[in-house]
């Protein structure tokens, strides 16, 4: 394997707080190892693609800003797109944090900071060993969307659409969709409306519920019921826009993965910069609450998420990654734990083969079957299972000088990643966690494994915590509910070994409050310094 | 004289059901007889250990003579076998090792109901409780393995004609339920829910339909963590899976595992307070599992098996 580390100073924020010397230095038996002030510049980006094709490298470590500077923000993607090319697989780019995660949090401790850098970087070095290819599927878009929600916003987005050229259906639950006397923007809708209904491109289906949805982006799938009765349609993207109806909301959070806020409307995946995004992509909802809002707002709202989802399909053709998840036909025995255990029903099992299968078209990657497969039949390609452990025994070392409890704290990359990252930013200096708690991330609670705590334990660690979404809120919906329910159960096995079962904490992600995400932490750390009486 | 490959065998922690199963082959051990030599063993009498092709030892590693007579059968067998689950995976005995030495040999020789004024024996002849129970590859090199509590004695059988025969002795690597002949409806259908209300053991059910899955009848059955190869007997005859032949090779313990598999489909509720996950879990293979015994006095984890 030849690899390539390259770390960004980030304008001085990296390199202000570690000594990247001893870092480059550390890793000079590497194929290639440099240092740049920021990665986002055409320079470092096309430095780095020759250093790829000069070396031969196969798989490369970014050390530096954290993945959500590449997958949270509105073009980061390309910045990965542009380094890896045709020649690195996405599942051989790691990643490590050097920002938040560590010259930010421990900001003036230039040692430890450093120690702790080297030990991130190890674990990176696991991940590409381990790392297996992630494959990809090529898609032709279909240029027809899908429009939940005959309010103001879907009846706009439905004529933006059709005036693009494609073919529309508007589905509402209710039986009547008409605008009458009462209607708010009766004057501005009814021409709309005239239009949509006479189009020969726009069907709209009314008293109908959306029952089953699978598919990749370009090519969804989506079923609808009424009486009993299913019928399905193939489309290429879907635009929410159920607006303010929270038992709506509700009903198709299941199905299409949609982010919630406390008060229980969609929130984007994105909200700093990209509204309207859902986890799944080609599937948007317009932001808007139509009784808050003037005409003029609506529309531009619309107009965006329009523009953003046909940007995706007017393309020739759509790359997606499959998701990861591996199954060895030569251990699975077909006990079919997998098949009741994901919510997005995409395992199955042949009965006769004795053999269980993923389906691509409606797996998300979430890992909650890897979990429990009681005879690690199936991995996760994106944090296999091999990697987990090894990144385990690393961090167990600890940072060299620092005597505080060793914490691991396993969290999702999704709203686990980015509580810690911000976390980073707080301004009391003795809230701040120690050097001595390592954040690890992983795919979900649903791939938070008991065996990786048992493994934590084994090697030295003095707690584990376990960062998960708020009930509600696992953007795998049932994530953190899984891992609550065998952590209930895993308890016992802590206390049969004499382990007292308060070193394993669950932690649940703050909505927007990095103060209670610390004290949390802090108060772990302090319960964990006090002796305790052995069980 | 014609040199019949020489076989010899032991005892060490166990309940001698291995070697009593080996006798059941009645008949045919005569056939065995034929081509083997015992030439060691607690069921011909002989207490000393010669050297020989092939050892077989049953029982795990528990007492300070049962390490003694483990390393002499190491040094002087060709092929060393382990023998049963005690000595494959450490067994029943290995629950012990949720408990210090002291409040084993004190529930042992003073607590227990019936004894009156015990104490427990110390003397430099009586071999030493070591401090936890191991499987016998944590304390020498094994060449193979025979699971089972007790291997069957057509598996004994095979495997010593295998071995004898040089023919290689196929790993399995799957789970029990590629063995079992039970058949899954509710666990085929790509729905989650959990898929019984309730968790029973399989005396407490009115009626044990002999053909569908015992989880799908609310009854823990530990075949999904279990290494297949025992043909699955046990819930041919009615009673569930209980995780004798161990882990599967690719999992790292049987107990976690079941947990984790477990909590998805059964209710959680019921599992926790009408289940002893611990015995369950770990019945034959906590010698094995990651944290083979209770942390020490030190504060420390119990740590690897070296």
């Amino acid at each position: 394997m030849k690899t390539g580390l390259f770390i960004s100073r980030e304008d001085g924020v990296v390199s202000d707080h570690i000594d990247l010397g001893v870092i480059a230095q550390t890793y000079s038996h590497l194929a290639s190892v440099k240092v740049y002030d920021n990665f986002f510049s055409s320079t470092a980006v096309n430095d780095i693609r020759e250093i790829i094709n000069q070396k031969d490298l196969n798989s490369i470590v970014l050390a530096g800003p954290g993945q959500l500077r590449y997958t949270g923000v509105y073009g980061g993607k390309s910045f990965i797109d542009a380094v890896s090319g045709q020649s690195i697989n996405p599942n051989k780019i790691a990643i490590v944090n050097l920002n938040e995660n560590v010259a930010v949090v421990h900001r003036n401790r230039l040692d430890e900071a450093t120690s702790k850098a080297s030990l991130y970087v190890d674990v990176a070095l696991a991940k590409l060993a381990d790392a297996h290819d992630l494959n990809n599927i090529s898609i032709s878009p279909r240029k027809s969307v899908l429009i939940l929600g005959a309010t103001p916003s879907g009846l706009l987005a439905a004529k933006m659409l059709l005036d693009k050229g494609y073919r529309v259906c508007i589905a509402d639950k209710s039986e009547q969709i008409d605008i009458n006397d009462t209607d708010r923007f009766k004057m501005e809708l009814t021409p709309v409306m005239m239009g949509l209904e006479s189009h020969d491109c726009c069907e709209i289906k009314s008293g109908v519920q959306l029952t089953d949805f699978y598919g990749m982006a370009g090519n969804y799938t989506a079923v609808f019921s009424t009486d009993g009765k299913d019928t399905s349609i193939s489309i290429g993207g879907v635009i929410v826009c159920v607006e303010e109806d929270k038992g709506w909301i509700n009903r198709l959070r299941p199905l299409l993965q949609i982010a919630r806020d406390n008060e229980g409307f969609m929130r984007s995946n994105q909200p700093t910069n990209m509204v309207g995004k859902t986890k799944k992509d080609g599937v948007w909802f317009v932001p808007v609450r139509s009784s808050e809002l003037n005409f003029g707002s609506i529309f531009s709202e619309t107009a965006k998420i329009v523009l953003l989802l046909t940007t995706l399909l007017d393309q020739e053709e759509i790359k997606t990654q499959l998701y990861g998840i591996d199954v060895d036909e030569t251990i699975c025995g077909g006990c079919g734990t997998c098949v009741k255990t994901c919510a997005f029903s995409a395992a199955s099992l042949d009965f006769l083969k004795k053999l269980s299968f993923v389906d691509a078209n409606r797996c998300v990657g979430c890992g909650n079957c890897v979990t429990s497969c009681p005879t690690n039949a199936r991995n996760l390609k994106t944090y296999p299972e091999e990697y987990v452990l090894k990144a385990i025994d690393v961090l167990s070392k600890g940072v060299q000088g620092v005597a505080d409890s060793k914490i691991l704290i396993l969290h999702c990359n999704g709203n686990g990643a980015a509580a810690i990252k911000n976390a980073a930013y707080d301004q009391h200096p003795d809230l701040l966690y120690s050097p001595n708690v390592f954040p690890l991330q992983v795919e979900c609670g649903a791939s938070m494994d008991t065996q990786y705590i048992l493994r934590a334990f084994q090697k030295g660690f003095d707690g584990v915590g376990l960062m998960v979404c708020q009930d509600g809120h696992c953007n795998n919906l049932v994530g953190n509910l899984d891992m609550e329910r065998r952590m209930s159960l895993f308890r016992e096995v802590l206390r049969s070994r004499k382990i007292d079962s308060d070193r394993l904490r669950i932690i649940k992600v703050p909505h927007d409050c990095n103060e209670s995400l610390l004290r949390e932490i802090k108060s772990f750390s302090d319960d964990l310094s006090q002796p305790k009486e052995v069980m | 004289m014609g040199a019949k490959p020489t076989v010899g065998t032991a005892w060490l922690q166990g309940c001698s059901g291995c070697h009593i199963s080996f006798l059941d082959l009645h008949g045919e051990l005569l056939n065995v007889l034929d081509i083997v030599d015992i030439v060691s063993s607690p069921i011909i009498d002989v207490k000393h250990i010669p050297e020989m092709d092939v050892g077989l030892i049953e029982g795990a590693v528990g007492t300070s003579d049962n390490e003694e007579v483990l390393k002499e059968f190491r040094e002087k067998a060709k092929v060393l076998i382990a023998f049963g689950t005690c000595a494959c995976i450490g067994g029943v005995s290995g629950l012990r090792n949720l408990f210090t030495r002291e409040e084993v040999l004190r529930k042992g020789y003073i607590e227990t109901v019936s004894t009156k004024n015990g104490k427990i024996p110390v003397s430099p002849e009586i071999p030493e409780l070591i401090e936890s129970v191991r499987s016998i590859d944590q304390v020498v090199r094994v060449d193979a393995y025979i699971p089972g509590c007790p291997p069957s004695p057509a598996d004994i059988k095979n495997a010593l004609v295998s071995l004898l025969t040089n023919k290689e002795m196929i790993k399995k690597t799957r789970c029990l339920c590629e063995e079992c002949n039970r058949t899954k409806n509710q666990l085929l259908e790509s729905k989650r829910h959990y898929i019984t209300e309730t968790v029973m053991s399989v005396c407490e059910l009115d009626n044990i339909d002999p053909k569908t899955c015992f989880l799908e009848q609310g009854v823990m059955c530990i075949g999904p963590a279990t290494v297949e190869g025992c043909g699955a007997k046990c819930p041919a005859a009615n009673i569930p899976c209980r995780g004798c032949y161990g882990p599967v090779p690719h999992a790292l313990e049987q107990g976690a595992k079941i947990i984790n598999a477990l909590s998805s489909i059964l209710p959680a509720g019921d599992l926790m307070f009408n289940e002893d996950m611990i015995g369950s879990g770990y019945r034959y293979s906590l010698p094995v599992s990651m944290i083979p015994k209770i942390k020490d006095s030190e504060n420390k984890t119990g740590g690897e098996s070296s």
